[in-house]
């Protein structure tokens, strides 16, 4: 039997809160969804659930007081934050970091990058309702926080760089260790793909939802992955290089069409680069000192520098502005998420509530680092 | 009819992929730990709780009162009370660690002059009231 629908019932758009608790927004964001049914015909991000006033504690702590505090900027990727801080407090002083020092940075910040795309790979199969992948991923991940652990004596916030340099150097057998790490992780990866990449399901949900072209990712200010789903091959550590980046070799993955196939794509290829930069960085990795010459109170001449690294998320940077004394005056963090996270209300229109879950998750964003 | 035969195959295939993976560690031993029962060995490095280091033989520790840990703590969790014995040399009368304020952060440690602090290996830091996270470091 067929039925007739009746089209001249009136139905009215209704608005549903998604979060702040709901365990798809990972963390506390919340998502004002306005819809026709199950269509999402509007979603306004409600941000500041986590907001700690990163930037206005920095002007009452030094430079080298901050440092911890910036763990906490990206609790997932601390010491990639780490990394854009120090380069910015550096230029400020006019150090230059000695290589060995530059190395280890490089080759920590780069096993916190894998580490944090599987924190992102895992929940994100996990709200597309795959909860194996999750659970593979984090053995992995395990054994990266493990090694991050015996070099810097935490498992999330580091505190290992320095304003110089990093706090002490490799610990004996970690260089084994993170070889033999890479060589067991690119199979592995393999192995998530098998169990996502052509999964009938995954594909469904996933190719041609969220579409953002190249120009409205540029438009929207999306940076990292999100960007180079869309197409575009901008990546900080090509295009404006820093550390010992240029001296290593490797790909800047980009998507095609930027729906969130291509995104999910561009940072499994991601993870493989970064255990490639690992394995060139062990081999190339100098002898020689691991802090540079800083004074002990940093009081930098008055001026300002922004110094910003490819994060996992999108760049990260920090505009510093001194006057010579031990505190910043101000100190301004942009960070990638805030900016990916704006494009998620062009990019959900007219799509069900379920493929809203898919599209955040695909963002990959993370609160502490949208709120500050 | 036939694209779509190879189409359902594909996409059937593609389950079953998955599936042998699945399969294929449901054969090889646990990788999670029992953790109550069992517990990590932590490495060298560990940092946990701010401690003095206490020499075994004498009893003594080396913290001259110089406050430079407690100046240099970003987040204000260390005290320490000043005092002078009768050679005029200053030693902490109080030194107390707010461990609900404390990040773990290791500053404290590299900055003291006589190498008199160390993070040690505890981690399982949960406790009944706000009181019993104002520790003392004196013996
Ligand atoms: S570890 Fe860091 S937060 Fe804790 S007492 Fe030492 S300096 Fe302060
Ligand atoms: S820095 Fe060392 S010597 Fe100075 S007060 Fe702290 S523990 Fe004592």
């Amino acid at each position: 039997m067929k039925y007739e629908i009746e089209k001249d019932i009136m139905t009215d758009n209704y608005y549903l809160n998604m979060g702040p608790q709901h365990p798809s927004t990972h963390g506390v964001l919340r998502l004002v969804l306005r819809l026709d049914g199950e269509t999402v015909l509007d979603a306004v991000p409600d941000l500041g659930y986590l907001h700690r006033g990163m930037e206005k504690i920095a002007e009452s702590r030094t430079y080298s007081q901050f440092l911890p505090f910036v763990d906490r900027i990206d609790y997932i990727a601390a010491l990639l934050n780490e990394h854009g801080y120090c380069l910015a407090v550096e230029k400020l002083l006019g150090v230059t970091v000695p290589a060995r020092a530059e190395y280890i940075r490089v080759i920590v910040a780069e096993l916190n990058r894998i580490a944090s795309h599987i924190v992102w790979y895992g929940p994100f199969a996990m709200d597309l309702g795959a909860i194996t992948p999750f659970l593979y991923a984090f053995r992995e991940r395990e054994m990266i926080l493990d090694m991050l652990e015996s070099v810097s004596g935490q498992r999330l916030t580091f505190a290992y760089m320095r304003i110089g340099g990093v706090r002490q150097d490799l610990p004996e057998g970690f260089i084994e260790k993170a070889r033999a790490f890479c060589k067991y992780l690119k199979p592995k990866i393999d192995e998530y793909e098998t169990l996502l990449t052509e999964n009938a399901i995954f594909l469904k949900r996933t190719k041609g939802v969220g579409i953002l072209s190249g120009e409205a990712a540029i438009n929207y200010g999306c940076t990292g992955p999100v960007l180079r789903g869309s197409g575009v091959k901008y990546d900080i550590r090509k295009n404006s290089p820093y550390s010992v980046y240029p001296e290593l070799e490797f790909d800047i993955p980009t998507g095609t069409v930027g729906d969130t196939w291509d995104r999910y794509k561009v940072r499994l290829e991601e993870m493989r680069q970064s255990a490639r930069i690992i394995e060139q960085a062990l081999e190339k990795l100098p002898s020689g000192p691991i802090m540079a010459e800083v004074p002990k109170i940093i009081k930098p001449a008055p001026g300002e520098a922004y110094g910003r690294a490819e994060s996992s998320r999108g760049e990260i940077g920090f505009f510093v502005v001194s006057d010579g004394t031990q505190y910043p005056v101000r100190l301004k963090i942009r960070t990638g998420s805030f900016s990916n996270l704006s494009a998620l209300r062009d990019l959900v229109k007219g799509l069900k509530i379920a493929d809203v879950v898919a599209v955040l998750g695909s963002i990959d964003i993370v609160l502490g680092e949208v709120d500050r | 009819m036939i694209k779509f035969t190879v189409k359902v195959f594909k996409r059937v295939t593609s389950l079953l992929e998955g599936m042998a993976v699945t399969i294929k560690y449901f054969f090889s031993g646990p990788v999670t730990m029992q953790y109550p029962d069992k517990k990590w060995t932590l490495p060298e490095r560990a940092r946990g709780v701010v401690t003095l280091i206490i020499d075994k033989e004498t009893g003594k520790h080396r913290c001259i009162a110089c406050l430079a840990c407690v100046r240099t703590c970003p987040n204000f969790s260390l005290a320490v009370e000043v005092k002078t014995d009768e050679n005029k040399k200053r030693y902490p009368g109080k030194f107390t660690l707010e461990l609900g304020k404390c990040m773990f952060c290791g500053l404290c440690v590299d900055s003291c002059p006589t190498k008199a602090l160390m993070m040690n290996n505890e981690y399982e830091l949960a406790v009944y009231t706000r009181k019993e996270l104002t520790r003392s470091l004196l013996p």
